[in-house]
């Protein structure tokens, strides 16, 4: 599931290949699209209405074509954070039919001195879908097609998995099961758009559903790579599901938190704080909505987020699916 | 072979610079289909004799590169990180999201990681060194499965774009030993004007080695280089780069014959097979400048496949001009106008 999750494309604004799979799988009493685009579906409580949401993002960070040049390369801007220094030389794919691309590189050899240590701006780069003309470029490409990594995902090393997009298929697949049952609350599962360009999708699920408690299921960020300082290292690798007490975006409700905490120790679930308050999360679209939402966000570390390859730890995944699973069996005496 | 598979089949095995032999295998293989003799030398270069059956017949030798830019581990640090530094000419740029394959005890993936930006220190420039990054392999015991000197190699293989455009990691210069095999195919049972020596050279990357010893081996008497140049591409226009589609180039440069190189350009006019005019003011940077003063020297041409993004996980060519500097080849070897 992961799997097939991680290697379908959806840009933020071009969910639909997403939308599509998580519908053909989903299972619920009640399913909607609403105007967003987000998926929303609804399982009844067994004993009372109230409500509690729990939201993954279907969108992925990836590129807008933005102009097609006179030879047929195709100028691009980022959709979501990119760190610009990854672009160049990495593989893509182009358009909902999906064509194999490159971001071209000047060759090393006709780079002056300070282009060899200058890292290259966006502005500077182009996809090479190997056009012979801007014409036949149009035909193949519109202004306004989305663009992917084209990274396979895989299991690598001692239990870790690799792709795009985990961040944040990890909790579409979560999420997903989850909602194979019922439980004693109200409980809507939401797939949101457009988390990575600032949560528009889940700002507007959240005022639609005006849940009394949401969990945000994320990938988050993994810095314990090679010279990271250790109070630099957000979240390790390995080290269980990440509950973070504070983003950019949102401070998580202290007593979902604690709940949280408490459920993981009580079933000897590894879990980790996050040690920084960078990123953000549709968190942070939920919590503010209405009149305010008790919120709390869990995720799987993963590091060289927004990448063409994210490396996350199968270990983590399964404490994330695990402690998701024991806290909704707990959390309605919360709601 | 259609040139489309035989580019994919060339650009599956690797060959970093130094560790050519999963290439060199599967290439004495190819020639061994098509050549009289074939040999490995001390280098490891591979080279093939076709005889013309003439009497004293002069020596032709063809030759292109079969290694690749790749990265050698330096070192190794807990949790599976490897430290590495390129080998061959590389823009380290590119590497921080590169997926390669580290060839240790067994074949291991790995993705190459930087520290992220947001955690530079303020004054800490944004420059990209390799020895700031580290190959990831997730592998908690790695010491038990790759060696300090183990090389790595990055995972992109054949990839078709639009067309005859397709995508590779090593084109540099598995273009060239495509042209080569393809001209082996082209030449079987035909008259030849030479003595021919086809030779897959190893270590071109560090500084030419495998043709120096592959010449003074041959001793020929003329040599043609097949290489790849630069390709234009939407920000590499100037001069020194050419169109892709548009045929190969033929390098004319005071290091190459003049002889050589205008009797493949008369048979490329006569026989009206695109090529571009390449000009170098000196050494041209390739395997030619080592062949022409092999053993007692010789004359050398410089044929080259326009190709974009060299040197990259990404390089880009137009399958046309494989194939007409394939057909330029194998004209000139049956004679042409050349009076040998």
């Amino acid at each position: 599931m992961l799997e097939t999750l991680s290697n379908l494309n959806g840009v933020s604004g071009s969910e639909d290949e997403v939308r599509s799979f998580i519908l053909s799988k989903i299972k619920a009493d009640e399913v909607t699209v609403d105007v967003m685009g987000n998926i929303i579906a609804f399982r009844k409580g067994l004993k009372s209405h109230k409500k509690m949401m729990v939201c993954a993002h279907m969108d992925e960070v990836g590129f807008i074509i933005s102009e097609i040049t006179d030879k047929g390369f195709l100028k691009f801007k980022s959709v979501g954070g990119i760190d610009e220094r990854v672009l160049i030389s990495k593989h893509v794919t182009v358009g909902p039919d999906k064509l194999p691309g490159v971001i071209a590189v000047k060759a090393v050899h006709l780079q002056e001195k300070e282009e060899r240590e200058k890292p290259v701006e966006e502005k500077d780069l182009a996809i090479d879908i190997g056009a012979e003309s801007k014409e036949q470029a149009q035909k193949l490409v519109k202004i306004g097609d989305y663009a992917a990594f084209d990274t396979s995902y895989s299991l690598f090393g001692d239990r870790f998995m690799k792709g795009k997009a985990l961040d944040d298929r990890i909790g579409c697949a979560c999420l997903l099961k989850l909602l194979e049952r019922n439980y004693d609350f109200d409980f809507y599962g939401v797939f949101s758009v457009c988390e990575e360009i600032g949560g528009t999708g889940a700002k507007v699920a959240a005022q639609n559903i005006r849940p009394d408690l949401a969990l945000v299921l994320e990938g988050t960020t993994c810095s314990d790579v090679y010279k990271t300082e250790p109070h630099q290292q957000v979240t390790r690798l390995g080290d269980g599901v990440c509950i973070p007490i504070r983003d950019r975006s949102m401070v998580a409700n202290r007593e979902l938190v604690d709940a949280l905490i408490a459920c993981a120790e009580k079933n000897k679930i590894k879990w980790q704080y996050k040690h920084t308050t960078a990123g953000g999360t549709d968190g942070g679209a939920i919590h503010a909505s209405g009149a305010g939402v008790k919120c709390a966000v869990l995720a799987v570390p993963t590091r060289y987020i927004h990448s063409p390859v994210g490396v996350a730890s199968v270990d983590d995944y399964e404490a994330f699916l695990l402690l998701t699973e024991k806290f909704m069996e707990e959390v309605g005496g919360l709601i | 072979m259609e040139t489309r598979k035989l580019l994919k089949i060339l650009n599956e095995p690797y060959g970093v610079s130094g560790s050519e032999d999963s290439v060199s295998d599967l290439i004495q293989e190819l020639f061994q289909k098509h050549c009289d003799k074939v040999q490995k030398d001390a280098l490891g270069n591979i080279i093939g004799y076709i005889p013309s059956g003439k009497k004293n017949a002069k020596k032709l030798m063809i030759d292109a590169h079969i290694d690749e830019l790749g990265l050698i581990i330096t070192g190794m640090e807990e949790r599976g990180f490897l430290l590495f530094t390129p080998i061959g000419g590389t823009d380290v740029k590119i590497l921080p999201g590169c997926e390669v394959t580290v060839f240790g005890k067994k074949p291991l993936y790995g993705v190459i990681g930087a520290k992220p930006p947001h955690l530079q220190t303020a004054g800490e420039d944004k420059k990209l060194k390799a020895t700031d990054m580290a190959i990831d392999t997730g592998v908690l015991n790695i010491e038990d499965y790759v060696r300090v000197g183990d090389v790595a190699v990055y995972n992109s293989g054949f990839k078709a774009l639009t067309g005859d455009y397709v995508c590779a990691r090593a084109f540099d210069d598995r273009a060239g030993i495509a042209v080569l095999l393809n001209f082996l195919e082209a030449i079987k049972g035909k008259a030849l004007a030479f003595d021919i020596y086809v030779c897959a050279a190893v270590q071109e990357e560090l500084g030419l080695r495998g043709a120096k010893t592959a010449g003074f081996n041959v001793d020929p008497d003329y040599s043609i280089t097949l290489d790849v140049t630069f390709g234009t591409s939407f920000n590499s226009t100037d001069s020194g780069s050419f169109e892709l589609g548009k045929g190969p180039t033929i390098c004319m440069s005071p290091s190459l014959s003049k002889e050589l190189t205008d009797s493949l350009i008369s048979i490329a006019k006569q026989k009206e097979i695109p090529f571009q005019y390449e000009v170098e003011e000196g050494g041209t940077g390739t395997n030619a400048w080592a062949v022409q003063t092999a053993h007692s020297g010789c004359k050398s041409a410089l044929v080259s496949v326009p190709l974009r993004y060299m040197h990259s996980t990404c390089e880009v060519l137009n399958i046309k001009d494989v194939d007409d500097a394939t057909k330029i080849l194998t004209f000139f070897a049956e004679g042409g106008t050349f009076n040998a």
